[in-house]
């Protein structure tokens, strides 16, 4: 069953430099009970795309396309029908836990704010919520914690604060946005931990985004890598790591330390002025002379994992 | 000229309110440098006769209570209220700078010293300290300079403190020791030159404020000095006829009006203008 | 040089202290390095691995007295670094560079690339001036950037080609000795990889020895020969890369060890999650500052702080289970672990 369906989603937005197109032409599906990685270097577009589905962009951003979730299209739901959804149906976990929490208030407060406002609970009882969330995160000694403010948390303490107020209201979809950046190693591991139980346990689905191909492989069940904008692979997160399909998407994994650390040559592409034809082709090993002109579809390559690339067009 | 820079440039221009003040000071500023060829009259010839004419196709802005042409005063007076703030600025932004990054980099006990140095001086109202200066010391030009100067330089001490300390944190700060640069070195050329922008701002700002505490001291008396035209003196002048001849009084305090209101027009432009990630002072 | 079974030691470390204080009437102090010994051999890299907060940062500004140690000894080429006054020390300096962590903020934003390079090269009078120019061409062609590129600002370069410019720079001054702080932790991987490899080959060409410190095992693995692990303030285990990543024996070094991320969803690996998080070093923990998250705690670690003692090979590691009058407990570690 699909939850959510992402069909022909552009985010443009104008700069003085020009239209940068940070999501161009992306159709993407998340399955019931299913996580799906968005994988992709920096400027590639995928804070962008997350943060368009519920959005959450500034003015100036010109998003188009469809994004079915329910069966309704998030991109034509009022403001006040959108604000039902947000954090209640699909929270977004964002990446930056500091800057993220509201420092005057205490985490408790914060975390019990959904069930005010989505579930109007009353305050005791949201209270006593909150602190169950912060014992499900694995926060030790909760009640007392939960009248802390944030920079009293550690950051991997913070993380956990955001991750239980995505959960607050049990929502069926949940968007993390680099959940472990920052954090050390020792921490991040608890992280994973903590969120493959979580989602195992909630049955929700979840869109992580991230840079980290490992994260991908630790939480995910699909993947997808952006690239320039665009998804050049989509596939079954077991199939990618035995080879990705795309040229882009093998180097991008071959430059992974555990993996070779094998440079890719070039810069990433502007988002305004991406290269002719395949985007990847100035970097690619196997460019052909159509690559220069040519845009490649997104075409199934073997059972389920998809390319963007015209070796397999 | 740098992608940034011309940006910054397109920003200000954008700009309306900044763009009229900078062709306003622009004007004042050629008129203050070309006095001796545009202004119509000799400042100091006294034509008891004319006295008190007022503004006509001969003398556009009147004559005051000495027959002198209000016009050529008001020019030559652009030209002393220029000279002396822009020397004002000129030489409170130098020292305040200095002891601003003097402070903010070596940090410890001279930072310390120099921060409740300019605490208490602050603590004093500004422009009784200038009077108070200007009467143990005596009225007169430099005297004004003086006593202008000794507060002035706070503010810019205190930004340049402000801004250098976030500059020392950069790593390039620490990459240039590593280099083994002298810290003389660093602060002449990685500090102060990251500094500017900020303090650029601020002494567009300061020159509207210097020019006012100018006029200030001249209406009391106790700047520049008769028969040296100056928009403030004139205003004092002026004062006793204010009834019959309201342009002795108008002209001045309009120009002084327009000038300050320029300065602060291209000061907010630029602020707007620099670059927000190079703006350290929030 | 200085030498110890044959092998000469570009920078020796021996019981580095650096303790901050902070406030002018109640003092509190931090001990952020609390007692490091390494060596670096010549044209060697050495790795120093710890999670944020462990000291490691400090202990790369120490050793180039970017900061001013509380006690211990440095020294560099057979000089006591620490011993030298201001001059001698500036005069110094240029063969013992550092790369620092944020590229962007490691460039004088208001000078242009060609200057940035040139600099060291005018301060020194390393070239002469008519042939500056060719040298600063030169740097920029080996760190893999374009001639356009000398009239840019930084702020027009990318992450990674920011770091190559601070990399030209300090090969412009031909360092012996290079501080590498975490110098990819903000660049994509992709642009990571080529850094790094870009790094290895300078290193060959130029013959430095580097210090090279992260929090990434995965690029400790790939970029050093020998390495030391820290915790708090202290060097737990230390010894060569190849030696610790096969059979690393301090608990904290395993449990780092087994929070590896690895790309492959097929790995499937028995992972030591690590309870809780790193004390403050404000307030450490009293004996073994690992104890209270460690899985083998003894009594005595709770007590008496372990002190570094060598397994042979120059493995050297600071833990009760490995002191050596109590063999008891290192066969009892042993079993714990092979179940």
């Amino acid at each position: 069953m699909t939850l959510l369906s992402i069909e022909h989603l552009n985010s443009h937005f104008m700069t003085v430099d020009g239209i940068v197109r940070a999501v161009d032409d992306v159709s993407l599906e998340i399955g019931e009970n299913e996580t799906l990685g968005l994988v992709g270097e920096s400027g590639c577009g995928k804070t962008v795309l997350a943060l368009s589905l519920l959005r959450l962009l500034s003015e100036n951003t010109k998003t188009d396309g469809r994004v079915i979730y329910k069966g309704r299209d998030l991109l034509k739901l009022n403001e006040k029908e959108l604000r039902g959804v947000r954090g209640k149906e699909i929270a977004h976990i964002f990446q930056n836990p500091l800057s993220s929490l509201n420092p005057v208030l205490t985490v408790g407060f914060q975390i019990s704010e959904p069930f005010l406002r989505h579930q109007g609970l009353k305050k005791s009882i949201a209270n006593s919520r909150a602190v169950q969330m912060l014992g499900l995160v694995r926060i030790p000694s909760a009640p007392d914690r939960a009248k802390e403010y944030p920079h009293e948390f550690s950051g991997g303490m913070r993380q956990r604060a955001m991750i239980a107020m995505g959960l607050a209201c049990s929502p069926s979809l949940i968007i993390a946005d680099e959940p472990t950046r920052g954090l050390d190693v020792t921490i991040q591991a608890q992280i994973v931990e903590l969120m493959k139980d979580l989602i195992k346990n909630s049955g929700a689905s979840m869109l992580l985004i991230t840079h980290d191909l490992s994260l991908a492989a630790q939480l995910c069940d699909k993947v997808a890598v952006m690239y320039s904008g665009e998804i050049v692979e989509y596939a079954d997160i077991k199939e990618f790591f035995k080879g990705p399909a795309h040229p882009y998407a093998r180097s991008f994994l071959e430059s992974v330390p555990s993996r070779g650390m094998k440079p890719i040559r070039g810069i990433s592409p502007s988002l305004i002025n991406p290269p002719p034809g395949c985007r990847f082709h100035p970097r690619c090993d196997c460019s052909m002379d159509i690559c220069k002109s040519v845009h490649p579809p997104l075409t199934e390559v073997k059972d389920g994992q998809h390319a963007r690339c015209l070796l397999y067009a | 000229m740098t992608l940034a820079k011309s940006r910054n440039m397109d920003e200000f221009l954008k700009n309306r309110a900044s763009v009229a003040g900078l062709i306003v000071i622009l004007m004042l500023i050629t008129a203050a440098i070309l006095a001796d060829f545009i202004a119509p009259y000799d400042t100091d010839k006294i034509a008891l006769k004319e006295k008190l004419k007022s503004p006509s196709w001969e003398h556009p802005m009147g004559t005051d209570q000495l027959g002198r042409d209000v016009l050529s005063r008001m020019i030559y007076g652009t030209r002393t209220t220029f000279e002396l703030s822009i020397l004002v600025v000129a030489l409170t932004s130098t020292f305040g700078v200095f002891i601003g990054i003097i402070a903010g980099y070596f940090r410890g006990v001279i930072d310390e010293i120099l921060m409740r140095l300019i605490d208490v001086l602050l603590a004093f109202p500004s422009i009784i300290l200038a009077l108070v200066i200007i009467g143990a010391l005596g009225p007169g030009m430099i005297n004004t300079i003086v006593a202008i100067s000794l507060v002035g330089w706070l503010f810019y001490a205190r930004v340049a403190r402000a801004t250098t300390l976030s500059i020392r944190e950069k790593e390039y700060i620490e990459g240039a020791r590593a280099m083994g640069c002298s810290d003389g070195y660093i602060c002449l050329r990685y500090v102060l030159p990251n500094c500017l922008p900020p303090i650029i701002v601020l002494m567009t700002l300061n020159l509207g404020s210097v020019i006012l505490s100018i006029a200030a001291l001249g209406y009391l008396g106790l700047g520049a000095q008769p028969p040296t035209p100056e928009w403030g003196s004139m205003l004092n002048e002026g004062r006793e006829y204010l009834r019959d001849c309201p342009w002795l009084c108008v002209f001045p305090g309009l120009m002084i009006m327009l000038a300050v209101l320029a300065f602060n027009f291209i000061g907010d432009g630029l602020r707007d203008a620099i670059d927000p990630r190079q703006m350290v002072i929030k | 040089m200085a030498s110890m079974r044959g092998v000469s030691f570009m920078l020796e470390v021996q019981g580095l202290k650096k303790t901050f204080t902070s406030g002018l009437v109640s003092k509190r102090s931090v001990k952020a390095v609390d007692g490091i010994s390494f060596n670096i051999a010549d044209g060697e890299t050495f790795g120093l691995v710890g999670e944020s907060g462990c000291g490691k940062t400090t202990v790369g500004r120490l050793v180039l007295r970017l900061i001013e140690p509380t006690e211990g000894k440095v020294i560099f080429n057979s000089i006591d670094v620490l011993k030298l006054n201001k001059k001698a020390l500036r005069k110094l300096r240029p063969q013992m560079q550092i790369i620092f962590q944020d590229p962007e903020s490691s460039l004088h934003p208001r000078m242009k690339i060609g200057d940035i390079i040139a600099e060291p090269l005018k301060l020194y009078n390393l070239v002469p001036k008519a042939n500056r120019e060719k040298k600063v061409l030169e740097l920029i062609d080996m760190v893999g950037l374009q001639p356009e590129h000398v009239n840019r600002f930084p702020h027009e370069l990318s992450g990674g080609q920011s770091q190559r410019v601070v990399l030209a720079r300090v090969l412009a001054l031909g360092p012996r000795f290079i501080v590498a702080d975490e110098p990819t932790s903000s660049l994509d991987v992709s642009v990571q990889a080529q850094i790094l490899s870009l790094m290895n080959t300078v290193q060959e060409e130029f013959h430095f020895s580097c210090l090279f410190i992260s929090h990434d095992l995965n690029l400790i693995s790939r970029m050093t020969s020998s390495m030391g692990v820290m915790y708090l303030g202290k060097i737990v285990e230390a010894g060569s890369t190849k030696e610790l990543f096969e059979e690393a024996r301090h608990p904290y070094t395993r449990a780092l060890m087994s929070a590896i991320p690895i790309a492959d969803p097929q790995t499937k690996r028995k992972k030591i999650v690590l309870e809780g998080e790193m004390p403050s070093p404000m307030n450490p923990p009293s004996g073994c500052r690992f104890h209270t998250r460690c899985r083998f705690k003894e009594k005595i670690c709770e007590k008496t702080e372990p002190q570094l003692i060598d397994l042979g090979e120059g493995h050297r590691i600071a833990c009760h289970l490995y002191a050596a009058e109590d063999k008891r407990l290192v066969i009892r570690h042993r079993v714990t672990v092979e179940i």
